[in-house]
């Protein structure tokens, strides 16, 4: 990738600098001397504390630039240059062991077109860049700014680090190249025609509807990784999304509303989303007088499977499982789920990856096979700490190749994994394409398998109603109440309550098709799952 | 950041091209993150949000456009292509756009940047936050801790001839502990925000406070009881306002309105709560976290009554929308940054004080649930809040401690149920909204208030 052109060099520089210190010896002589001088400012600053220790031999940097550096430019300068006379410049680069630079660009481009009127058209063009570099200890600079200086980019990671207690993982494959497909860039006047012939579709094909909303999207994304240990590796991927909401002519509040994703724009056709409005003009009906709170046989729609799984995925998490944050944590090869149900983390089968953040290349991730736990997202990090806990630590009933296995990334490395306010710079797990594999069963076939019960059509909140350490959930949401086998009144005000374990363990059966869940504003994952008949769930409202 | 000079011909471009209006957004925003989990501490890290926004109108199209390379070149070859996107072209505007720089007061002081305190200092204060959680009581399985400052300077500038400046500062920590005890492990999450620099961390036993509070919190929920579902008054304790926020407050945006999609479609003028309600968004006040000098559209930011006396009196607008559905600004065209398109949003929206005596609001209640604190929530035509902290109240007292409890109802079926506010205003530290326009700032304060009755379940 152009974006890191510039960085290509300091790692290099870096990786030389650190093979010449290996190969020298010097490594060791640099550490001691250091180590005398923290000690004697530790003393003269009368500082106690391990943190102390380090904060001071910070200041100790600072200090040495002050007094010794009548040019500061030689502080970037000499990244590239280990002949310069600044002594304390050459032992600062001489420590920084290994450095990584990942950029990740988006394009995307969009048109929404409403009631036959193009509303709101948008393009972007965004680089960003996060910059990490290890001393002992790993720091971080992540910035949009692209014109800065990466060697004083580097640096500031690196003295971002010195604070810090924790090495993170950096990939150590030699892995190069450019991969993926090449995508042709839509023009924003293409995707308005296709949104607005699709708008027309739709408008005539509901008779209950005068007028629908369509948003579609072209986003192409890139990743690229570079650094000190040999890593030059970018991953390109495009793809289409395409938004549709359908309000009712005469209940303009209730309105269907669904995203459709795919590679190519010409797969997303009005016919899916004609039949998918058609099933949910269904749940649009009188509301009951009263409803009695308890437990139900329960239909739930693939919608409200889907803002389950949106959290639900954390308990498939490397790390959580390892460090037992997770309710699976200890259960890997454990019958943990009913029969039938297969979780897997796709590389594509919606959204299409290439790389992870930490430029391991993305693979299909098997998490849940006919009920069994099998596997976990998995980045360096916690690849490492399950290499660390061993097969007696968090599961005992795996066998040393299955175990293996989660003991290597499975390129799910990434930064947004959850909404916050802030930008995400964590190198956490983040899914990529989190699938429950449907069934075979229709809608319709379901609901009349459930008999006397509820089918929960529609489910809100989907980020603060899962506590992700125990499993516990406490969805609201809207449902019908299934009379003999048949829809009959509407149930608005609902509570959907109980465990991710105990709900996916009474699973009776299992729908055809899946409805997708792009993760709300960042888009950067999504969840899928099928409608299901569930022996049991607790409902309140 | 680029010259005045860049944004007047940025902008003289795009009308030139037939853009009817053109604004651009440009911001420059560092921040500082210092996480720390397990008292050990992950390292510091800079961040840099940069890059400019570029918002054309035509009639009720809009086009939205942005970029993080802020070169003139880089500028004007957005706004070309802003303009192609719009389907209708205006006739060209009469060069010579003068931007009149107008200064707006920011209601939220700043005595210590946070870019001018050395992290070392930032450290001390979340290790202090570490003690004191750790030393809380309950027993804790693990603790994770984050510091945040954000230092944001935005520049406006549009077409009509406005430059408007802003610089926001604000400084958080969040407490993200997991607690065990005899009933089992609990995760919770504490926050300390203030729209203020450093400064906000010099109240030692404040932000101590909230470390030991998110943990005692965690504890006090695993040994609550559990109740039934049922119908019943529920009192709101002060400075919980989410309610407002989810219940009617994103119903009140101009988005929804334009969208139909709100219930308060059609109804100004009319009585839409209770006329004990009197529901006001400002983005004026001094130290909140929802407040600025201007809204991310250069508009000075206002107090907006919405609701009076249970009348519906107006919505919260930005411009686009609030042309839609044609209204002014209200100054609440807001965004998370510059890649996204402001959108109307709110700012510290409240119930304003009533004149009822708080202790009888619980006395008089025979069966019900104080909410003392309202964790996470959903807002629209129907919302949902989690309690997060709950009391069962029997005979007019607090009886007991009530958990995994979720609020639920229609917003204008609520709010006409509100049948006491109390008198004392309480303030908060406020939080993010997320919407369309991405994440952004925001208080919910209020009186302690009850509602007659309510499904909780």
């Amino acid at each position: 990738m152009r974006e890191l052109d510039g960085y290509r060099a300091v790692m290099r520089r870096i990786a030389d600098a650190a093979e010449k210190r290996k190969s020298d010896g010097h490594v060791q002589d640099e550490e001691n001397d250091l180590q005398s001088t923290r000690v004697t400012d530790n003393s003269s600053l009368n500082a106690c504390t391990e943190e102390n220790s380090r904060i001071n031999r910070y200041a100790v940097y600072d200090n040495r630039q002050d007094a010794c550096a009548t040019d500061t430019s030689c502080m970037t300068t000499c990244v590239a240059n280990d002949s310069c006379s600044n002594i304390q410049c050459r032992q600062m680069y001489a420590h920084i062991r290994e450095a990584e630079a990942e950029a990740e660009k988006t394009v995307r481009v969009e048109a929404t077109v409403e009631g036959g009127v193009t509303r709101s058209m948008s393009f972007s063009e965004k680089t960003e860049l996060y910059v990490r570099a290890t001393g002992e200890r790993t720091g971080l600079v992540y910035t949009e700014k692209l014109d800065a200086d990466p060697r004083e980019t580097v640096l500031q990671a690196y003295e971002n680090g010195q604070l810090g207690e924790t090495a993170e993982e950096m990939n150590t494959s030699d892995c190069r190249g450019a991969l993926g497909t090449p995508c042709r860039e839509y023009s924003a006047a293409e995707l308005n025609a296709f949104a607005a012939s699709l708008e027309r579709e739709l408008t005539e094909g509901c008779p209950r509807a005068d007028r629908a909303e369509v948003r579609a999207s072209q986003l192409i994304s890139r990743i690229g990784v570079v650094n000190s240990r040999g890593a030059d590796i970018s991953g390109q991927a495009g793809r289409f999304d395409v938004t549709v909401r359908i309000p009712l002519k005469d209940d303009p509040m209730k309105s269907y509303e669904e995203t459709v994703t795919g590679q190519r724009l010409e797969e997303i056709r009005a016919p899916y989303f004609l039949a998918q409005h058609r099933e949910w003009e269904q749940t649009v009906l009188p509301e009951t007088a009263a409803f009695e709170p308890g437990t139900y046989r329960t239909v739930l729609g693939s919608q409200a499977v889907n803002f389950i799984l949106t959290t639900a995925w954390q308990l498939f998490s490397g790390k959580r499982v390892a460090d037992g944050t997770s309710p699976l944590s200890g259960r890997l090869g454990q019958k943990v789920f009913a029969d039938g149900i297969t979780i897997r983390d796709y590389k594509e089968n919606g959204y299409p990856f290439v790389i992870d953040a930490e430029g391991t290349l993305c693979r299909d991730v098997p998490l849940v096979e006919n009920g069994v736990f099998v596997g976990c997202m998995q980045n360096l990090a916690s690849a490492k700490l399950f290499r660390e806990l061993g097969t007696g630590g968090a599961a005992d009933r795996v066998s040393t190749v299955d175990w293996m296995n989660q003991c290597v990334s499975t390129g799910n490395a990434g930064r947004r994994a959850l909404l916050s306010g802030n930008i995400h710079t964590d190198m956490t797990i983040v899914p990529k394409n989190f699938v429950l594999e449907e069934g075979d069963q229709t809608l319709e076939e379901l609901i009349r398998a459930c008999g006397d019960g509820i089918y929960i059509c529609e489910s809100y909140d989907q980020f603060h109603s899962l506590n992700v350490v125990t499993g516990d959930f406490h969805f609201p949401c809207r449902g019908v109440r299934i009379r003999d086998g048949r829809l009959a009144e509407c149930l608005y005000g609902l509570t959907m309550n109980g465990n991710v374990l105990t709900l996916f363990a009474d699973v009776l059966a299992l729908g055809k098709g899946r409805r997708i869940e792009p993760m709300a504003i960042y888009e950067n994952y999504l969840v899928s799952g099928p409608a299901m008949l569930v022996r049991k769930l607790e409902i309140s409202g | 950041m680029p010259e005045n000079a860049t944004y007047a011909r940025v902008l003289e471009y795009a009308a030139g091209l037939g853009a009817e209006f053109a604004e651009l957004f440009v911001e420059d925003r560092e921040e500082t993150n210092i996480p720390m989990a397990q008292g050990r501490l992950l390292g510091v890290k800079s961040l840099r949000i940069y890059g400019a926004g570029l918002h054309l109108i035509n009639g009720r199209q809009r086009v939205y456009v942005y970029t993080n390379d802020t070169s003139e070149e880089s500028l004007l070859r957005l706004a070309r292509r802003g303009v192609e996107m719009l389907a209708e072209k205006k006739r060209a505007a009469a060069a010579g756009l003068v931007l009149e720089e107008h200064i707006f007061h920011n209601p939220c002081p700043v005595v210590r940047y946070p870019g001018e305190v050395q992290a070392a200092e930032k450290i001390r204060m979340l290790r202090l936050a570490d003690t004191a959680a750790r030393s809380a009581g309950p027993a804790v399985r693990s603790l994770s801790l984050s510091y945040f400052d954000t230092d944001q300077r935005v520049v406006i500038a549009n077409t009509e001839g406005l430059l408007a400046r802003d610089r926001r500062v604000t400084t958080r920590v969040r407490i993200s502990p997991v607690v065990e005890n005899e009933k089992g492990t609990y995760g919770s999450m504490g926050e300390y925000t203030r729209a203020q620099g450093f400064e906000s961390f010099r109240d030692t036993g404040a932000y101590e406070e909230a470390a030991r509070d998110a943990v005692c919190s965690a504890d006090r929920i695993l040994r609550a009881d559990t109740v039934k579902p049922c119908v019943v008054p529920v009192v709101v304790a002060a400075g919980e306002g989410t309610l407002w926020h989810e219940s009617c407050g994103h119903s009140l945006e101009a988005t929804a309105i334009a969208s139909g999609s709100s219930a308060f479609v059609g109804k100004l003028g009319m009585q839409v709560a209770s006329p004990k309600v009197t529901l006001i968004d400002d983005g004026t006040l001094a130290g909140q976290y929802g407040s600025s000098a201007i809204d991310d559209e250069g508009h000075p930011r206002q107090r907006n009554v919405l609701i009076e006396n249970g009348v519906l009196k107006g919505y919260l607008c930005d411009r686009y929308h609030g042309r839609l559905i044609g209204m002014e600004s209200s100054g609440s065209g807001r965004r998370q940054n510059y890649t996204y398109a402001p959108a109307s949003r709110m700012s510290n929206t409240f119930l304003a004080e009533g004149d009822d005596d708080e202790e009888e609001m619980i006395r008089s209640v025979a069966e019900g649930l104080y909410v003392k604190r309202i964790g996470g929530g959903y807002g629209g035509s129907q919302f949902a809040l989690a309690v997060q902290e709950g009391y069962w109240i029997k005979n007019g007292q607090l009886d007991r401690q009530v958990k995994n409890l979720t609020l639920t109802g229609s917003g204008i079926d609520v709010i006409s149920r509100i049948d006491r506010v109390g008198r004392r205003m309480k303030l908060e530290g406020g939080s993010f909204c997320g919407a369309v326009s991405g994440l952004v700032p925001t208080t919910t304060p209020q009186p302690m208030c009850r509602i007659s009755e309510m499904a909780i379940g």
